[in-house]
């Protein structure tokens, strides 16, 4: 219960701090959501990293710019960021169709409507990055070990194939698989909220 | 049953099951009917579980995202200057951006109208030679070398209980270490290398550099070796400072992102620390760093603190050579590592070493183009030997 509160309090500090732009906070979140926003984008982009971390940056900028802010949760931060994204990505993409009028392009983009509902190949662009996510926020929690362990089972490799290359014996292997197993179970809890934010985004279970 | 027309819960078995291949298990008996049922409502339901659950598809996903989370700090760097209280700022870019470009189309066009005959003259004098970036070798604690380009995207390399997994073109990741193994990466010049260490901490390695760590880190320090030019992101360990160690002096700091450039060459060490805060110390020296500061050393001399544009010192990181008021030779060293040529002067003495003033040029350009832009720049004349694969300078 304790935890728990704790956890509480350091998202509420966040979400605070990003409302009334503090740089630290800021940059906190940052840190967090912009490789989820990065992915996302990239999925929507063909693959091109190099515009997916622009717009991502845009985005960003535009949050730090909105006046005003009084998200009331983390989630609503972030429902909003895929929004301005995938608006983002519109735009580029209605650019790139365009003859380059890029004074009319610009005047659009500032006045833009936000997108409201996702297409479909947005839909599973964005679910596959919050499960990503998800699953790295998961995994980066566990302890090195078992990190290492599922990790290396996720590559497909079998247990006596990971004993060989981690010098570690086949029972401490599958020790820390079972470790992580439990851990993993213990963290659906909270990670599962991941998922469930795209649930409310979105209606894909049709 | 769980009532599939609840989005939260739906959204939580998926995860489950996600979760659960991970680690080889099944779904109980219940959930696994539930999810099958959502699976046969629609082909697009389906389809959708078919791509979040493909476990190679998973793999390579969490791959590319450690790769993307890697370069997160440099982007916040990035973003950082744009974010001030005026909030017009990021609005007005694009059109800034537009009349620069603009401005910068027309003064191309007008070097090009005037120059072009010269400038046509020195390109055909030299071989399109490119930036080399993702060259680099890794090397075991017995001396064993393994070229990081024969190395497959994906691919997990070991050493007595080291794992090291290659999760992009251009970066290492440790998954798990072992204490006393120690571990060397090597960039000639000409690459580029970047290594995710075993606390996460980050390090991009430029040409001509080598950097040595332990495999793991003790639990009170984690000291790195550096030679040549990094730049470090640091994770934060509130009891374990990361320490650099150069030829001139140590590096300490608790969670930051700085740049060190350390080549033997070279008659001094620059540090430049970009966020965060940090120590340095030479024999009896000390200076600490505050943001956009950057620290010249000569090793026992002390050390000169400058205020400095980082975004241009940190360029090289993101594929840009950029050049602020740096003598000729400080230049034509840059040009050296970063395009694996030689260098060599005719009329030396007449040239003199004049200070180059600001320009960035992109990794992806080719040395002809680079050499043609400093010739216009500086009025000389530049062109590549390729037998000899050396720059001539001339007057």
């Amino acid at each position: 219960m304790q935890t728990n509160d704790v956890i509480l309090d350091e998202v509420t500090v966040l979400l605070q701090g990003v409302n009334r732009n503090d740089k630290k906070s800021f940059e906190a979140y940052f840190d967090l959501k912009a490789q989820t926003i990065t992915t996302y984008l990239k999925g929507l982009l063909n693959g091109n990293l190099h515009e997916a971390e622009e717009i991502t940056n845009d985005v960003f900028c535009r949050l730090w710019n909105m006046p005003g802010k009084t998200f009331s949760t983390l989630e609503s931060v972030e429902h909003w960021l895929i929004q301005i994204a995938t608006t983002r990505v519109n735009y580029h993409q209605l650019q790139n169709k365009k003859a380059r009028n890029s004074e009319q392009y610009f005047v659009d983009a500032m006045g833009e409507r936000v997108v409201e509902n996702l297409t479909l190949s947005q839909e599973r662009a964005l679910l596959k990055a919050l499960r990503s996510e998800a699953m790295k926020r998961a995994l980066d929690d566990l302890p090195r070990q078992q990190n290492m362990v599922v990790n290396l089972y996720l590559d497909g490799y079998s247990v006596p194939e990971i004993s060989r290359m981690t010098s570690l014996n086949q029972q401490t292997i599958r020790n820390y698989k079972n470790q992580a197993k439990d851990n993993l179970k213990k963290l659906l809890g909270d990670l599962g909220s991941i998922m469930i934010i795209t649930a409310l985004l979105l209606n894909f279970w049709r | 049953m769980l009532k599939l027309s609840d989005h939260k819960q739906v959204a939580l078995l998926l995860q489950k099951y996600i979760f659960s291949q991970a680690i080889g298990e099944q779904l109980s008996t219940e959930d696994q009917e539930t999810l099958n049922e959502w699976r046969g409502r629609s082909p697009e339901n389906e389809a959708l579980f078919q791509s979040l659950t493909d476990r190679k598809q998973l793999r390579a996903d969490l791959n590319e995202m450690a790769y993307i989370q890697s370069r997160v700090g440099r982007r916040w760097d990035q973003l950082s200057p744009l974010l001030t209280d005026e909030r017009t700022i990021r609005m007005n870019r694009p059109y800034v951006g537009l009349s620069l470009s603009a401005a910068a189309c027309v003064i191309g066009a007008l070097l090009i109208w005037f120059l072009w005959p010269q400038a046509k003259s020195l390109t055909a004098k030299v071989a399109p030679v490119h930036v080399g970036h993702t060259i680099g070798e890794l090397i075991y604690s017995d001396g064993r070398r393994v070229e990081l380009d024969s190395v497959g995207v994906g691919s997990v390399l070991s050493e007595e209980g080291t794992v090291i997994k290659k999760i992009d073109s251009s970066t290492l990741q440790y998954l798990g270490g072992s204490a006393g193994i120690s571990h060397t990466i090597h960039t000639p010049n000409g690459g580029k290398y970047t290594v995710i260490l075993p606390d996460g901490s980050s390090v991009c390695l430029n040409a001509g550099s080598t950097l040595k760590y332990p495999t793991e880190f003790g639990a009170v320090s984690r000291e790195v070796r550096l030679e040549g030019e990094g730049f470090f992101r640091v994770a934060h360990q509130v009891n374990a400072p990361f320490v650099v160690h150069t030829d001139r002096v140590n590096i300490e700091d608790l969670a930051t992102r700085f740049d060190v450039k350390s080549y033997r060459e070279d008659a001094a060490e620059y540090t430049t620390l970009v966020s965060g805060s940090i120590r340095l110390l030479a024999g009896e020296q000390s200076q600490v760093l505050q943001p956009g500061e950057q620290a010249r050393s000569m090793g026992s001399g002390g050390f000169t603190v400058t205020k400095i544009d980082t975004f241009a010192t940190t360029a090289w990181v993101t594929g840009r050579i950029s050049f602020t008021d740096q003598p000729l030779s400080e230049v034509m060293k840059e040009l050296c590592r970063w395009y694996d040529v030689t260098v060599t002067y005719k009329h030396k003495g007449e040239i003199g070493d004049p200070a180059f003033g600001y320009s960035t040029v992109k990794s992806t350009s080719a040395l002809s183009d680079v050499l043609t832009h400093i010739n216009h720049m500086m009025n000389l004349h530049c062109s590549y030997d390729e037998a000899a694969k050396a720059i001539v300078v001339d007057r």
